[in-house]
């Protein structure tokens, strides 16, 4: 399924490249020099609030246009894509989680987890759809019990990573995930998510200002006015140190 | 190409029209949903809209509805006009509105008019070409039905010679309509008058009903038949016959014993007859001949006119009806503008956004549409019965291929309309939507 180049640069490896990121008035809301992830690992953004983590998650994700450099995902530069092609990128290869979840309150976990096979072709619903069903399982979510708009915090985010899952994606991106969450529900959630990324070998960028998630990823880059300061390099750990 | 379109039968050419205003509609789903699965999505909107989908969607209907009720209520009265006159080929009168006479003769709604003599009549019943030339006596009723005097050859036509029981035999006998609440064996005393202005004083005279006739649609059917002679006795006036005669029931009657008839009712020998009688009786101050089709196609030539005006109207109501919905999906679609954001950043493509809420709204207009058409006849429906029961003109209005061409080709213009909400989806911010 994936092409011969891909075997050699894995769509999960990123490379990014004085990448600058602008308002339409021209206002500089991202710049990163540089920035490395190997394939499986992950990164936590960190930073003050207003510093530019979001903008540099979303594009990353390809939902905020690139003013200027590189954002090397395997052999893409999902700078140089159109909407529509870094949109279908997206759905190919990425999965997206949010703070508030962004459920569909009307649909049941099984529908919202298998939401992203509605737009794609009848066999590959399927394939998700039992992929979503899987994720759920997995994450103690009964599949079709009811609709989502009775689930507590919790129980709404495990929809939301299932949803995020259940396309296989290589690169999974979460905007603050635990933020909406208390304590215990925070750290569950965590401990499910990175469970169900490393065993698959995803990338994963956790946008976060809750020390106890990011202590539990590969490398952090800190945010200040959309740059990364110097602690940025510094704050790294390493598996092995794990 | 012109020439095949007419060859084709009208149920053809019904289906192909309708089916080419269905065309937009398939053509704009089957582009928008290619390889998506929208359903789930289009039902959790719909759901969680519910109360003001309800009111788009009983608007729409509203609108729809009086616009085909009004249409098929319209056709139904003009067909049903038209066949309770159908047994009225010619009718000769004294000079006067044709119109009143009638209305008079043919709807049996009594006015005061001049009368033809006993001469005139003969003159037209003993015409080569006139197979029943029947002479009408008005003004008494029974219980609400009419009493009308006439001679067995026309009962015998008005009822296609299907009369139930027998014919009368004696001057008190009767023949009732379908509607006249009678049945053989029935005695009854007429009273002096009809409608409100009933005397409460009955004639002493009782008469007996010997006969029924099939129900015709026509305010006949309510009608009680009984001979002219009967009438011209029970108010006192000559029997129409010498006083040699004075026995004799029906024609042939003595011109100088007739007390008049307002009107004559005739039956040709022939189709083309109808002509030679119509301008052999239309003479200046004398009589006036007139054919009961073409005042009613004056008649609805008028009203062909009013109807142009009701349509315009209706389509202007559902314009705007259309209009008021798309705006207030304008609206609605703010309030989905999170998940239409979430949809785009899991990757969704714009046509899978544009599907989605041209699917939503297509639910609505069509389910609109759909009970309008169901209002519509079911509005038509109870009208028509009570039309039916007021006048006995046998009313039956039924939505036509008319109705549901404006229908589809409403719900396809406003479909089409809809894609404009449905692309401006596209047009919202983003990330904005996304953080909110």
């Amino acid at each position: 399924m994936t092409p011969s180049t891909a075997s050699v640069e894995p769509i999960n490896r990123l490379a990014v490249e004085q990448l600058v990121v602008r308002t339409a008035s021209g206002r500089m809301l991202v710049d990163i020099p540089a920035l490395d992830l190997q394939p499986g690992s992950s990164l936590g953004i960190s930073g003050p609030s207003g510093a530019g983590k979001s903008t540099l998650l979303y594009a990353l994700a390809g939902l905020m246009p690139a003013s200027d450099g590189r954002i090397q995902w395997g052999t893409t530069d999902l700078a140089q894509l159109k909407e529509a092609s870094r949109a279908a990128f997206r759905a190919q290869h990425m999965g997206l989680i949010f703070q508030d979840f962004l459920l569909f309150e009307e649909l049941d976990a099984l529908a919202n987890a298998a939401l992203p096979g509605q737009f794609r072709q009848r066999a590959e619903r399927e394939r998700l759809r039992a992929n979503a069903r899987d994720h759920l399982q997995r994450l103690g979510i009964d599949s079709d019990a009811r609709r989502v708009v009775s689930f507590s915090g919790g129980e709404r985010q495990r929809v939301a990573v299932a949803r995020a899952l259940a396309g296989d994606p290589p690169v999974v991106l979460a905007d603050e995930p635990t933020a909406s969450l208390h304590r215990d529900a925070a750290d569950h959630l965590i401990d499910d998510l990175l469970a169900l990324v490393r065993e698959a070998q995803r990338t994963l960028i956790i946008v976060s200002h809750d020390p106890r998630v990011l202590s539990r990823l590969d490398r952090i880059i800190e945010l200040a006015d959309g740059r990364p300061t110097d602690s940025a390099t510094v704050g790294t750990t390493t598996k092995e140190a794990r | 190409m012109r020439d095949l379109w007419l060859s084709l039968p009208a149920l053809a050419q019904d289906l192909m029209v309708l089916a080419a205003l269905l065309v937009p509609i398939v053509a704009i789903s089957l582009l928008l949903n290619r390889r998506f699965a929208v359903r789930s999505l289009v039902s959790a909107m719909l759901w969680r809209f519910r109360w003001a989908n309800l009111t788009f969607v009983a608007l729409i209907a509203i609108a729809v509805g009086m616009g085909a009720g009004l249409i098929a209520q319209e056709q139904g009265i003009r067909q049903g006009t038209a066949s309770a006159a159908d047994k009225f080929e010619l009718i000769i009168s004294a000079p006067g509105s044709e119109m009143t006479m009638m209305l008079a003769s043919v709807y049996l709604q009594p006015s005061d008019v001049a009368l033809l003599d006993g001469e005139v009549y003969n003159a037209v019943a003993n015409h080569e070409q006139v197979e029943v030339a029947a002479p009408l006596a008005f003004g008494d009723s029974y219980e609400g039905a009419p009493i009308i005097g006439t001679t067995r050859a026309f009962a015998a036509y008005l009822g296609d010679q299907q009369i139930s029981g027998r014919s009368w035999q004696g001057a008190f006998e009767a023949i009732a309509g379908a509607a006249s609440g009678l049945a053989i064996g029935d005695r009854f005393q007429p009273s002096h008058g009809r409608g409100d202005a009933v005397t409460e004083m009955a004639h002493d005279e009782e008469f007996t009903v010997v006969g029924t006739l099939p129900r015709t649609g026509t305010p006949w059917d309510r009608a009680i038949l009984v001979p002219v002679e009967a009438v011209w006795i029970v108010h006192g006036l000559a029997t129409g016959h010498a006083p040699e005669r004075a026995g004799q029931i029906g024609p042939p009657f003595d011109a100088a014993y007739f007390p008049g008839t307002p009107a004559i009712i005739v039956k040709a020998k022939e189709l083309w007859a109808n002509y030679a009688l119509h301008s052999e009786f239309n003479r200046q101050n004398e009589t006036m001949a007139f054919f009961p089709a073409t005042v009613l196609s004056e008649l609805y030539r008028v009203m062909g006119d009013v109807r142009q005006a009701m349509s315009v109207m209706s389509v202007v109501t559902q314009i705007l009806v259309a209009a008021s919905v798309l705006l207030a999906l304008f609206i609605l679609s703010r309030l989905f503008a999170r998940q239409m954001a979430l949809l785009r950043a899991v990757g969704a493509p714009g046509r899978f956004l544009v599907a989605t809420v041209w699917g939503y709204c297509a639910t609505l207009i069509l389910t609109g549409t759909g009970l309008g058409l169901a209002l519509g006849q079911g509005a038509a429906s109870i009208l028509s019965a009570v039309i039916t029961k007021r006048t006995d003109i046998l009313v039956q209005a039924s939505l036509g291929w008319t109705e549901l061409h404006l229908a589809a080709g409403f719900a396809s213009g406003v479909l089409l309309l809809a894609l404009i909400p449905a692309i401006a989806v596209l047009r919202q911010p983003l990330l904005e939507n996304l953080r909110a």
